[in-house]
């Protein structure tokens, strides 16, 4: 290390706190909902060879790694010579990661005249045309079909907005003339960063800042690589699977498969036992397997985090071009955050909990919630006016090796972003929720348990059109070391004109007409558990009844609990030590069944190894 | 003849006492330890203490940490929550937000109220207030039979959409109260009638989990009031910046969480506009944390939203404070990479710093200031600790030996890391939010805050530091400074194409009958009473963003209503940097507001004991470490032997029995009218 370590600690903090704060103005500024409600939104610095630096604490997991190929790419292809002033617009999925609603600003930064930085930032805008409302187009066959593909153009020069530019924009896409304000947030974010990083610069010194970024990969990398050391080598294999390819849901379900290699302090990650890249949206670009690797490696390894170059260069990730994790134009991109990227990062962190079983058992983590984008669309009956929005749920986390998962939380690669409170969506659509409780026993079960998920079913009170574009209703969660699945992500609706029938959905619905009073069905997944849940303390089980989190069935099938109530009425549920012991005793003989879905338990999972650690 | 007014703090430590002569201004004080679980015999010493008879209290002020603590500490009164059928869990997935990114090992609060203590109902209305399902009576009288099996103590009521019509809630609450006589139950339509159902419900709940506890304690405390003859008022502080009657604190005990560093902003602002400085940024750094705040124009920013804990959400309008884990007993350590980390843990009261020599061994903020000389060896802690320059340096050796360095580099490198996490955190409170700090003067607070404030303003751009005569008694002195003050609203829901100015002139009408009658209840006379109006406007279909504007007097017309649409413009593209035209978007007046607040006889001016006339001289010196300089031989003051008017060149050091001021060279302080240490960088 150049720096001092004083030093070190007090300018890396000032680069990670400035790209907070870039980050929270871009929340405060934007006017899409996506951004200033949901979150969807990332600041970072990078050097002047385009080598990320610093993240807001809170951004989005996907976005942070295509930072580097998005600076890359305009370094390439842009010809003419970067001004102070100048700043890029950007959102090509293939040479860049993510989908096109993920829309890039980036904006190089001088210093008496040189080169000496790049602010990137991410929004996810609400719409980037397409064929659908929202651009999420689960039968898109191409990405054409999926919204407008920006190639880097320069949309502000001395800072000034090219309006030439601006229009191309909003006439290619729903409510296009709204992004002028969320263009202006990223551009905004940028002057701050800029700003900051150059009173950083004029303090300091070229040669200390430029030591400094040099000084942060190093000291990430040396980090990271000492303690992959402390590792034992060898491989590490798992896979996960995609319900279907929804263009052909007769084909066998798609594999993601990664082998993690350690020898020494190098790790590989080969995913070239995925399979091909299918017709529909699932998979995802080169640039985003990258991200969901350093995001699963990172929650393994917390203490690295904000991502940076250090991390990247440290690891070595291995694609076939045209498979499911290395789609090449035009397979369709939109959905590949709840496509691959959740596999991906799942599976990364399941090797990791394999390598870390015997050395430190505390980084491993069974699979959580997996996204879902529910889109509604249409008149509102009260004002006329069209609307759409999208509905996501929270869900229920993986179980950790030595507590159980929590319930009601966002996607593992989500920072900053919350739930949608129901008063205000029921203001401005035409719904009336029925729900918003935890689906029972929808945890997946072990000596740790995973958390349940959300049920925010709701009524329509106007025609709409819906459109899902999801995954995990069928391969669920999975659970490590004898721990089971967790339980599904459902949509259905119940219709008006025929109450009694329920008419499933699934994950990749698009186009549904609902008319005024169906009711729409929309659960969330569990997340996996850890551990056999036949040796959990019967007293957990006890308070999990209790607290109406699974039920006294569940209690007795799966966890070989049985219950009794106290006599008198409202008398408190006990443990029946006895008829507990018999019953634990009897379904230890009754293997558990291997498998993907919901209850069973993950074949590959299975293979780890529980350590022995008591529950916090 | 009644002529004092006691401002009381009480601390989770010590109990501060100010003593106002209303007569003469002439203030005294005593700080005595604080008496958990209670508190009050602590207080009452502290009243003892100042020696003045019961009788001749005019007025008693009280900011308390007892609803904070009772809330972090989780011994609150078992609560039970009524929700609507089927959503029983508002209140368990909170915002399902997380804190940091990469993290799957941290976990939520443990909320206020258990999963079975939450019990539906059958109930419903739509977002405009028309009954979809009529509260089921029936099923709420078996439910309150179930509340008395669970052992309820307090219940908290919370329907969706009660914040526009609150009926069901009101029913409810009389049924329970018919059901279950003697338990507390409040409904969040009268707690907080706003838009939302997460951020209602919790404050609710935190409301109804504090009820019973503040009921015993302020009975209690009322009781031995009398008890030694006292028969005037006491005044709860809360956390808009503003004291309550005893009533009003029953009713929203809520309120009072996080008080006393509400109140200690409103001294830094007090403080800075006696000093002719309406522009101040305070900074209160105690052993474990820093709080930073901001106030412009002689008034503190208010923020709409409150996380007492993560998911733990209390929204009344605050006092924006931001903490953060940065004291004097910061824990300093170095990392697997080798790199030097201060903070975010402490070694808290115990063990403390190493220096203090109750067993403490991890090196901290203090010990580092300890072994640099800028807190002298014979400072005393609460009367008697003696500090111990042995201790510290074993301990600092944890962190000097892997760097390599000699004592005196590691111990300033720790201070530089502190000083930069401060740093952060003013750039929080003002930058983030729009405000340049070159602006302000900071106003040091808390045991640690003048030992690193000049420095961190010389950092920040910052040109002036007030060190007002008693640092350590920020709180308290914001106690006698805070007004009868109250926050209502009322949702409205109009937009620019669409609004009603009946609906609008009702609302304004109805919270300012409501504020009156609040104020008058409290004892303000008529002619005391301020009433000002507020409207929150947003794009239509935000919940977050959007402004606060100010609005006019008496009856509005539409002309009115359409001016604030334009401030609306005006305002958001300057502070926003761009504005959308109405054919884009429509704008929502969201809430109206008022806040009521009861005006004074006279503010108070307090005088502090007098300032000495004879020309001082430093009483020692000693050898202290300053970054750009290293070891300086440094005259050492004693803060009351400097008289008005006098200035002190840096470096010095300025010590106090509550502080200890660090001048580092190149800046000097002057002791100003108020006997403020007047600071000036560069």
């Amino acid at each position: 290390m150049k720096l001092d370590p004083v030093t070190f600690e007090v300018l890396r903090n000032a680069l990670s706190s400035m790209c907070d704060e870039g980050s929270e103005m871009i929340a405060r500024l934007a006017y899409a909902a996506t951004i200033s409600e949901g979150h969807d939104h990332s600041c970072a610095l990078l050097t002047a060879e385009g080598r990320l630096v610093a993240h807001g604490n809170r951004d989005q997991a996907p976005h942070i790694g295509s930072f580097e190929p998005s600076v890359r790419v305009v370094r390439q292809w842009i010809e003419e010579k970067f001004e102070p002033g100048d700043v890029y617009i950007f959102n090509d999925p293939y040479s860049g990661g993510t989908h096109c609603n993920d829309v890039k600003l980036i904006r190089p930064i001088f210093h008496k005249g040189k080169l000496v930085a790049f602010n990137s930032s991410t929004g996810h805008w609400p719409d980037v045309g397409g064929a659908l409302p929202g651009s999420f187009n689960p039968r898109a066959l191409d990405c054409y079909s999926e919204g407008l593909r920006i190639p880097p153009m320069r949309i502000f020069k001395k800072d000034q907005l090219d309006k030439t530019v601006m229009q191309l924009i909003s006439f290619n896409m729903r409510t296009g003339r709204e992004r002028v304000a969320d263009i202006y947030a990223q551009h905004r974010a940028g002057r701050l960063i800029e700003e900051r990083l150059l009173e950083l610069f004029n303090r300091y010194g070229d040669n200390t800042i430029q030591s400094l970024f040099a000084d942060i990969f190093d000291y990430t990398e040396e980090m990271f690589r000492k303690q992959v050391t402390e590792l034992p080598d060898g491989s590490f294999e798992f896979e996960d699977f995609s319900d279907c390819d929804v263009m052909h849901p007769k084909k066998p379900r798609i594999r993601i498969h990664c082998k993690m290699t350690i020898v020494g302090d190098k790790v590989t990650f080969d995913f070239t036992g995925s399979d091909k890249a299918p017709a529909g949206p699932f998979g995802f670009p080169r640039a985003s397997l990258e991200t969901a690797v350093y995001d699963g490696t990172l929650h393994c390894f917390p203490h690295l985090a904000p991502l940076n170059h250090g991390l990247a260069r440290s690891l070595s990730i291995i694609s076939t071009p045209g498979s499911c994790v290395d789609i090449q134009e035009p397979t369709p991109a939109s959905g590949y955050a709840s496509g691959a990227y959740e596999k991906v990062a799942a599976v990364t962190m399941a090797c990791w909990a394999n390598a870390f079983s015997t050395i430190n058992p505390k980084r491993m983590y069974a699979a959580g919630i997996n996204l879902a984008n529910l889109c509604i669309g249409g008149v509102h009956p009260k004002t006329g006016k069209q609307f759409v929005n999208y509905l996501w749920n929270e869900g229920g986390q993986g179980a950790r090796s030595y507590k159980d998962g929590n319930s009601f939380q966002m996607m593992i690669f989500i920072g900053g972003a919350t739930n949608q409170p129901i008063e205000p969506l029921e203001r401005w659509y035409p719904l009336l929720y029925t729900n918003c409780n935890g689906v029972q026993d929808s945890c997946g079960d072990g000596l740790h348990r995973g958390g349940v998920g959300i049920d925010r079913s709701f009524k329509t009170l106007g025609a709409m059109t819906l459109t899902m574009h999801g995954d995990r209703a069928e391969v669920t969660p999975f659970g490590l070391a004898g721990g089971t699945n967790g339980g599904p992500n459902t949509l259905a609706v119940r219709r008006a004109a025929s109450p009694e029938t329920v008419e499933e959905l699934g994950m990749h619905a698009m186009g549904i007409r609902l008319e005024p009073g169906d009711h729409v069905i929309y659960r969330s997944n569990g997340g996996g558990g850890f551990g056999d849940p036949l040796v959990r303390e019967p007293a957990r089980v006890l308070d999990d009844v209790a607290n109406g989190w699974i039920s006294r069935a569940k209690a007795e099938t799966v966890y070989g609990v049985v219950l009794k109530a106290a006599s008198g009425p409202g008398g408190a549920l006990t443990v029946d030590e006895s008829a507990t012991s018999a019953l634990r005793a009897k379904l230890r003989n009754q293997p558990r069944k291997n498998g993907y879905g919901q209850g069973e338990v993950h074949p590959l999972g299975q293979k780890l190894k529980a350590p022995k650690l008591a529950a916090d | 003849m009644s002529r004092y007014i006691l401002a009381i703090d009480v601390g989770g430590t010590f109990t501060d006492v100010i003593c106002y002569d209303t007569t003469n201004g002439a203030v005294t004080t005593a700080k005595v330890p604080s008496t958990p679980p209670d508190f009050i015999d602590g207080m009452l010493d502290g009243i003892t203490a100042l020696g003045h008879a019961p009788r001749d209290l005019r007025l008693i002020k009280i900011g308390t940490t007892i609803a904070t603590n009772t809330i972090i500490m989780r011994t609150g009164a078992k609560t039970a929550l009524v929700t609507t059928a089927g959503f029983t869990d508002v209140i368990h997935a909170a915002r399902a937000a997380r804190p940091t990114l990469y993290d799957s090992d941290w976990d939520p609060a443990p909320s206020l109220v258990t999963r079975q203590d939450t019990l539906t109902i059958g109930e419903r209305l739509t977002y405009e207030g028309e009954v979809v399902e009529p509260l089921d009576e029936a099923g709420l009288r078996k439910l309150a039979a179930a509340l008395k099996a669970r052992g309820a103590e307090a219940v908290a009521i919370s329907f969706l959409h009660s914040y526009i019509n609150g009926a069901h809630e009101r029913r409810a609450r009389d049924i329970l109260n018919e059901e279950l006589p003697g338990r507390y139950v409040c409904v969040s339509s009268e707690i907080l009638p706003e838009i939302r159902e997460f951020e209602r419900t919790s404050t609710t709940v935190a409301n109804a989990y504090l009820g019973p506890v503040l009921e015993r304690y302020l009975s209690a405390l009322l009781t031995k009031l009398e008890g030694i003859g006292y028969k005037g008022a006491v005044l709860i502080t809360h956390s808009g910046g503003g004291v309550m009657s005893i009533e009003a604190a029953r009713r929203i005990p809520a309120r009072i969480c996080q008080s006393g560093p509400a109140a200690g902003v409103v001294a830094g602002a007090e403080i800075g506009k006696a000093a002719g400085r309406p522009n101040v940024i305070g900074l209160d750094v105690g052993g474990t944390s820093a709080d930073v705040s901001l106030s412009k124009n002689g008034n503190p920013m208010i923020r709409g939203e409150w996380n007492i804990e993560f998911n733990i959400v209390i929204n009344f309008p605050s006092v924006d404070v931001a903490t953060i884990g940065a004291g004097g007993g910061s824990i300093a350590r170095v990392d697997q990479g080798g790199v030097l980390k201060v903070g975010p843990d402490s070694a808290g009261a115990r063990p403390g710093p190493a220096c203090y020599g109750r067993g403490g061994v991890e090196p901290t903020v203090t010990d580092a200031n300890l072994i640099l000389g800028r807190l002298s060896p014979e400072t005393k802690l609460g009367g008697r600790v003696v500090l111990r320059r042995d201790l510290a340096e074993s301990a600092l050796d944890k962190v000097a030996a892997p760097l390599g360095y000699k004592h005196d580099e590691a111990a300033a490198g720790i201070l530089r890391i502190m000083r930069a996490n401060m740093a952060s955190a003013i750039r929080l409170v003002s930058v983030k939010r729009g405000h340049d700090p070159r602006e302000f003067a900071l106003v040091a607070f808390g045991g640690a805050g003048p030992l690193h404030a000049v420095e961190l303003a010389r950092e920040l751009g910052i040109p002036e530091v007030i060190v007002p005569y008693y640092p350590g008694l920020g709180s308290a002195l914001g106690v006698l400074f805070v007004e009868v003050k109250h926050d209502f609203v009322q949702s409205i829901f109009a937009t620019n194409r669409k609004f009603d100015l009946a609906t609008i002139n009702d609302a304004f009408r109805k919270l300012e009958a409501d504020g009156r009658e609040r104020l008058r209840r409290e004892g303000v006379p008529a002619d005391r009473i301020r009433l000002t109006r507020l409207f929150d406007v947003r794009f239509y279909g935000r919940v977050s963003g959007g402004l606060t504007l100010p609005v006019r007097d008496g009856a509005l017309s539409e002309a009115d209503i359409h001016e604030i649409f334009a401030l609306f413009h005006k305002r958001h593209a300057e502070e926003y940097g761009y504005t959308l035209p109405e054919d884009l978007t429509d704008l929502e007046l969201v809430n109206a507001r008022i806040s009521a607040e009861g005006l004074r006889e006279a503010p108070p001016a307090p005088n502090f004991p007098k300032p000495p006339s004879t020309r001082p001289q430093p009483f020692a010196r000693r050898s202290v470490y300053f970054e750009d300089s290293g070891r300086v031989d440094t005259p050492i003051w004693r803060r009351d032997t400097l008289p008005i008017g006098h200035t002190v060149e840096g470096p010095a050091i300025i010590e106090q029995n509550d502080t200890t001021t660090l001048l580092p060279p190149g800046t000097r302080a002057t002791v100003d009218s108020q006997q403020n240490l007047l600071c000036t960088i560069g």
